[in-house]
């Protein structure tokens, strides 16, 4: 310790000193806790799924997206906007008003045409894990 | 890899080689070192956005632009350096008054490991958040790396990044960041997650040494060690940096404009040089976030009241103009980009403006927001706003006369900042509390590490307690 600090100034140090050194040990064991469970955390996944549309799309222009969850809440949300980071540059919107759109049923993958045809919407590609292409044949 | 290394070494060699064109200030060598990092890739992605912009497909040469650029500033320097070596007699004899020095004394040895210590746990919870999260947090994939994938996969239809038919990933925001991450995809000739990832660490790096180098030329290496446990030792930090959210980016231009202000006003000497590069940086703020139009505009303003009252209108006219003229290139990158590319900023939608403006509960909440939010900042143990008041009680406040003007100038800008920020609470039109809620944090990280710049430019060094000491002692006997 440099014997040139008053004692005021020790205390100052090294008082942020531990703090800094106390934080940094919790803050790194809070990131290896931290759960993977969410979107977020999967998006890799969630890339490669809606990826494996990106050579049925055009590639620019825009498509539709329907989902089997309810647009709103955080775990949809997030979906959708993976279906976007995967399938950029074309662009994704969500609702069906498009002659192609994207389908997402993961949560329900067994009633994907039903879902569809409810929407009106003619399916055109099954890409597994309950990715689906589907034509809006009203556009 | 040996691509993405060279994606990343070369705008800090064009950071290095640009500000080399600039006499250096004696003993800021360090500091030079870690501002070339940022100006590189500031100077970078605006290169490659030029590049978007004149002809598409001509972006597949940015490596060949940049080596061109490079071997450019290279051929400058070396007629520079002839040049001042003939002139180095004249000056030798002119009359150059030295700088005013930072206090001398050793760090301490146990404040060194202290802050060794902090950076190793820093730096292992920056790579376990790395491999949690490799396409980084939400903002990093839902906006910059998204655009990033626009730029980069969108051929001729790139501009299709900018439509508002996606206006929730914020199309208006500036391409600092997503430039970056697409220039070095274009580097290795594919995409990969490590772009956006060494980017981020390359900016953490560079405001921790930026804070750490500025404080130890200013104001002693202790000074300078505990202000880098103070920021590094943030987990707030940490994690954007590791989750390559754009506020880190901006951390570093913030903090490396105000810097150079306080360098510039103890080396009158390059005043226009290091105000100019002030201004740089601080157009590059603009580049990265919508917030940096604020931060430049409180920038200005700070230093036009600062000299304006100190020395009249005309001379604080005279010390802007360095300033301004730094700002100008990278203003004008922004203003085409805002005029020709993206869609309006949703933040001040005209519907109900004046209606949210006179809400006196609003401007309640936006306070107790800010207040709870400061107390509870960084994620730290216990508040950092303690363990600082802590060190400044301990410690006691000094600042030196030569520091004055750019202290107020430092001062003027954060405090326009951040009630700048507030204004934008008040006036928005989305939901205030879920704003608020998402945004707040990294709003002040934005800030964070050039309030401790302030902050350790205000409190006594601890080299300087122990020689005032001695000094007491002295004239005691």
């Amino acid at each position: 310790m440099n014997s040139d600090f008053t004692l005021r100034t020790k205390i100052g140090i090294y008082t942020l000193a531990a703090m800094a050194l106390l934080t940094g040990l919790i803050a790194l064991k809070d990131e290896g806790g931290r759960s993977s469970a969410s979107a977020e955390s999967n998006i890799g996944f969630f890339d490669e799924r809606f990826g494996r549309l990106a050579d049925k799309l055009p590639s620019s222009g825009v498509v539709g997206y329907l989902s089997d969850q309810p647009f709103g809440d955080h775990q949809s949300t997030a979906e959708y906007y993976l279906a976007q980071y995967a399938l950029a540059p074309v662009v994704v919107i969500s609702n069906t008003d498009r002659r192609l759109v994207v389908g997402n049923f993961i949560h329900a993958a067994g009633s994907a045409q039903s879902i569809a045809a409810g929407r009106g919407l003619d399916p055109v590609a099954d890409l597994g894990d309950g990715i689906w292409l589907l034509r809006n044949p009203g556009q | 890899m040996i691509f993405l290394w060279q994606s990343l070494l070369i705008p800090w060699l064009i950071g290095l080689l640009f500000l080399a064109l600039f006499e250096e200030a004696p003993g800021y060598r360090a500091f030079n070192c870690f501002l070339a990092a940022g100006l590189g890739l500031g100077i970078c992605s605006s290169a490659y956005f030029l590049l978007l912009v004149v002809r598409a497909p001509w972006r597949h040469g940015i490596a060949l632009i940049e080596y061109a650029l490079l071997a450019a500033l290279a051929a400058a320097n070396l007629y520079w350096w002839r040049k001042r070596r003939r002139s180095e007699d004249k000056l030798r004899d002119s009359h150059n008054p030295p700088l005013p020095a930072a206090p001398a004394g050793k760090p301490s040895w146990m404040l060194l490991l202290s802050v060794a210590a902090v950076v190793v746990l820093a730096a292992a919870a920056f790579l376990v958040h790395l491999s949690k999260y490799p396409h980084g947090g939400w903002d990093a994939w839902a906006i910059w790396n998204l655009r990033a994938r626009f730029l980069f996969r969108g051929g001729q239809h790139w501009r299709d990044a900018f439509t508002d038919l996606i206006s929730w990933s914020h199309p208006d925001y500036p391409l600092l960041v997503p430039g970056l991450v697409a220039r070095c995809w274009e580097y290795m000739g594919r995409e990969s997650l490590l772009a956006g990832q060494g980017i981020g660490a390359m900016f953490t790096l560079a405001a921790a040494g930026l804070l750490l180098t500025a404080l130890a030329a200013l104001r002693g290496w202790n000074q300078a060690l505990v202000g880098s446990l103070a920021l590094v030792g943030t987990p707030l930090f940490i994690s954007s940096g590791a989750s390559q959210y754009a506020d880190v980016p901006i951390c570093f231009f913030v903090l490396a404009s105000l810097a150079l202000l306080v360098i510039e006003g103890r080396d009158p000497r390059r005043h226009w040089s290091l105000a100019a590069l002030a201004g740089l940086a601080a157009g590059f703020a603009a580049w990265t976030k919508n917030e940096g139009l604020l931060f430049v505009l409180a920038i200005v303003v700070a230093r036009f009241a600062t000299f304006s009252r100190r020395e009249g209108i005309k001379s604080a006219g005279k010390r802007c103009a360095p300033l301004l003229l730094g700002l100008t290139p990278p203003l004008l990158l922004v203003l085409y980009f805002k005029l020709s590319l993206a869609p309006p900023t949703d933040i001040f939608a005209a519907s109900g403006l004046a209606q949210r403006l006179l809400d006196p509960s609003r401007y309640g909440f936006v306070a107790a927001s800010f207040f709870l939010q400061t107390v509870s900042f960084g994620g730290w143990f216990i508040t950092p706003v303690l363990l600082l008041a802590i060190y400044g009680f301990c410690l006691g406040v000094k600042v030196d006369a030569v520091d004055r003007p750019a202290v107020s100038t430092v001062g003027i800008a954060l405090a326009l900042t951040i009630a700048g920020y507030a204004a934008i609470y008040v006036v928005t039109p989305l939901d205030l509390g879920f704003h608020i809620a998402t945004s707040i944090d990294r709003l002040q990280l934005q800030v964070w590490p050039s309030l401790l710049l302030l902050y350790f430019l205000v409190i006594r060094a601890p080299e300087r307690v122990s020689m005032d000491r001695k000094k007491r002692k002295k004239k005691a006997r």
